[in-house]
């Protein structure tokens, strides 16, 4: 079992909104408890990925691009379900979101949103359920990967901006048929991080300890010991942490965060949805005034690092490249009729004569 | 004769069209840049002050959800809202337009994101509404090609309604009901409330499909005028079409592009823009002329004009696979110049808006001479260089333009609905 112990905290509806405002009291708590050293990450925008899903709804990759300075070392991942959103476009936003936090993003997923109408994909026809995320999930991966980041070499000696031959489409053809590649270069940690937030672990816990880098459980949930074993046999890079409700309430809020100890979990995800400032506040000056409050996350430079994630990949090259031959090919082919190009060439325009 | 809305209501309109390192494709190698510069949020921070200390109206990302060689030029690397946060956290009152296709997205998703989005920059958000037309995109989103334009406007049209009916139903409480030829769902977006109600929206795409598109929901259009008489023309036309449905003159903001090359001298600018050119292989000219005339243009006699064969072929507004507004104002263009292909080449720009190259007199001249005659409300600006010609323009061209009495001094509003004086869309109207 690994030794840190993941403190995460979970920001829906309210508490998300709020947190992510500009100058308010409860961005100015959560910067406060990040300034403990002891949070791992936050996600943001979590309402929709478990129970009746209500808001208000923040963007969630828009607010976690607002609101990372708040908390520089911790990681950022946004909530995102397949219901009625493609995962090409998830795959842009996680993956923006992860550069422009230097390699701190991820994102937070779960196979249904209760609070958007229908759970038909309109992509696919196919019902939301545990399969069709797991295909997502699947997609966003090769996506991620489709376009190593150290491809980009900027050579002004050549004109070369990006040695294009290990780019490749990735050809998905699952419930989603995706073409790839992606439009943006992989993430300095290699992928985002992906966490599966959990509704049923009766149905989903295979599927997401073999999709994702954190299985979330939800608050009160339990997993037989034996069990838990088994996957983390078969998943070894995966973490498995447990929901619990902060609420602005609670007496000693660090009691929450012995509960995944006892149950050989890997840590604890705090969920607020409303009075942020209060329960992040609470929370803020417990952590501050305890001397145990177990291991603080590694000092370090990607999320991936901070938690103790393994870097993954996805080794795509088999599938057919992006661009063929030369990285400056895929252009038509110029005659010999163009000695000294048209830029040699300067018209009447530049004398001045432009006629309205 | 109409022409311009009045000077001293709202002002020329200046945004800024954030193309990377550039909008030239060698942008990237006259500036001293890092391999991974265009990822990192010190960037794009930059850029957003210097728009703002510049008192620009807003920042315009464009999108393309595909892959595209990023030789000679990187372009569009992040998901457009996904920056536009960014750029709005380093700012506060420059305001941030974006675009998305009605084509690969869904109405309820986008207009749930777009209002949460709308709300945490404090009413700065803009949506540019276009359809996809690049066969590059279909196969990303398990589609063989993408529908032709009829359809993709008619689907453009239906979405468009649908998000306004949902962010007016955040407002009153009231549920969406909508059963339609592309989209079925009943429901309510929960979203916190912006400033400005809802975002702005802008239209790109110059066909008459989409010209009927602008005129009846647009607030801006982001036009593509290569010539001021066909600015002028479709100026009107889009006005008169907006009062026809209802609208005011002044609802719809008509804002053209326009590519700079800013030198101090009209030799230096000239030397910038030909050194920027050279480095470049010819093909890429070339690539995108042959895009737009739908023959391979290396076959061209280079120093004789296009051939009128070429020109007359008529475009099937139907099947015509990249933008007919920029066809048609390219063809006038042409007919304008009679330039050889290599002059066309070298002047046209090639990426899809007029292109000027000049001091920062001239761009002032030609700026305030489209806008004085009812050219245009506005310019998108496109700039060959990023950071250096953004803050070359806020520097030198802003400050003729303020002396000129055309431009702001400061910002007198926070919102972008604001800035741009577009009325609120009336939910009882639109529900």
């Amino acid at each position: 079992m690994p030794e840190t112990s993941v403190l995460g905290l979970a920001l829906g509806g309210r508490a998300a909104v709020d947190v992510a405002t500009p100058g308010s009291a409860a961005g100015r708590a959560l910067a406060r408890l990040g300034r403990t050293g002891r949070l791992g990450f936050v996600a943001l925008g979590t309402e929709r990925l478990a129970g009746p899903g209500t808001g208000p709804r923040t963007d969630p990759v828009g607010a976690a691009v607002a609101a990372h300075a708040l908390v520089p070392g911790a990681g950022w991942l946004a909530a995102a379900t397949p219901v009625r959103d493609h995962p090409y476009n998830v795959a842009r936003r996680a993956l923006a979101l992860d550069h422009l936090t230097g390699g701190r993003g991820g994102l937070a997923v779960a196979a249904r949103d209760a609070g958007r109408p229908g759970d038909v994909d309109p992509w696919t026809g196919r019902r939301a359920d545990p399969a069709l995320l797991s295909d997502v999930v699947e997609v966003l991966r090769e996506l991620w990967n489709s376009w190593p980041l150290d491809s980009l070499v900027a050579d002004r000696a050549t004109g070369v901006f990006a040695r294009t031959e290990r780019i490749r489409r990735i050809d998905h053809d699952g419930p989603y048929r995706v073409a790839g590649p992606l439009n943006t270069p992989s993430s300095r940690q290699g992928e985002p991080v992906l966490a599966w937030w959990v509704a049923d672990p009766g149905a989903e816990l295979d599927a997401a300890a073999r999709a994702a880098d954190l299985v979330v459980l939800p608050a009160g949930a339990s997993v037989d010991a034996g069990r838990l074993r088994e996957l983390r046999a078969a998943h070894p890079g995966t973490r498995f942490l447990a929901l619990h409700d902060l609420a602005a309430g609670d007496a000693d809020p660090l009691a929450a965060l012995d509960a995944p100890r006892a149950q050989a979990l890997d840590g604890v995800v705090l969920q607020v949805s409303e009075h942020a400032e209060d329960a992040l506040g609470r929370l803020a000056d417990a952590l501050s005034a305890a001397l145990d409050a177990g291991p603080a996350p590694r000092s370090a430079t990607t999320l991936r690092d901070r938690l103790g994630l393994p870097v993954r990949g996805i080794d795509l090259s088999s599938r057919p490249p992006a661009v063929p031959g030369d990285p400056l090919a895929g252009q038509p082919a110029v005659s010999g009729r163009w000695p000294g190009g048209p830029s040699a060439h300067r018209t009447r325009q530049q004398e001045g004569a432009v006629r309205a | 004769m109409t022409g311009a809305e009045p000077i001293g209501t709202r002002g020329l309109i200046l945004n800024v069209n954030l193309q990377g390192f550039g909008q030239r494709p060698a942008a990237w190698q006259v500036q001293d840049v890092a391999p991974d510069g265009l990822l990192t949020e010190a960037f794009w921070h930059h850029l957003g002050r210097t728009a703002e200390r510049g008192l620009l109206d807003a920042v315009f990302f464009a999108d393309h959800p595909a892959f595209g060689n990023p030789n000679p030029r990187p372009l569009g690397l992040f998901e457009p809202f996904a920056v536009a946060a960014a750029i709005a956290a380093a700012t506060t009152h420059l305001g941030v337009v974006a675009t998305a296709s009605t084509t690969y997205n869904d109405p309820f998703e986008l207009a749930e994101r777009l209002a949460g989005l709308d709300a945490l920059t404090g009413g700065r958000l803009g949506w540019n509404v276009v359809t996809t037309y690049s066969p590059a995109v279909s196969g990303n989103f398990g589609v063989d090609r993408n529908p032709d334009r009829p359809t993709r406007y008619r689907r453009a049209g239906e979405f468009v309604d649908l998000v306004r009916a949902l962010w007016a139903g955040a407002r009153t409480g009231r549920p969406t009901v909508h059963h339609g030829e592309f989209f079925d769902l009943e429901g309510r977006l929960d979203v916190p409330p912006s400033p400005q109600g809802e975002p702005i929206l802008f239209q790109a795409g110059g066909s008459p499909a989409g010209r009927e598109l602008a005129a009846r929901i647009a607030d801006g259009v982001f036009a593509v005028e290569l010539t001021e008489h066909g600015a002028r023309e479709h100026y009107e036309l889009v006005k008169d079409r907006a009062v026809a449905l209802g609208r005011h003159r002044e609802d719809v903001a008509i804002v053209p592009g326009l590519s700079l090359v800013i030198g101090s001298t009209q030799r230096e600018a000239d030397a910038l823009y030909d050194d920027l050119e050279r480095r470049v292989p010819d093909s890429y000219a070339l690539g995108a002329l042959s895009g737009v005339l739908g023959v391979d243009a290396s076959t061209l006699d280079p120093d004789r004009p296009i051939p009128q064969e070429v020109l007359d072929r008529t475009a099937d507004p139907a099947s015509y696979p990249t933008s007919l507004g920029y066809r048609e104002t390219f063809h006038d263009w042409i007919r304008d110049h009679n330039d050889s292909v290599r002059g066309v080449l070298r002047n046209f720009g090639g990426y899809g808006a007029r292109m000027l190259i000049g001091t920062p007199e001239r761009i002032a001249d030609d700026i305030e001479g489209w806008y004085r005659r009812g050219a245009a409300d506005g310019f998108n600006i496109m700039l060959g260089r990023f950071p250096a010609d953004l803050e070359i323009f806020v520097d030198e061209v802003v400050p003729l333009l303020q002396d000129r009495g055309v431009f702001r001094r400061e910002y007198a509003e926070t919102t972008l609905r604001a800035r741009l004086g577009a009325p609120l869309p009336d939910p009882a109207v639109v529900a």
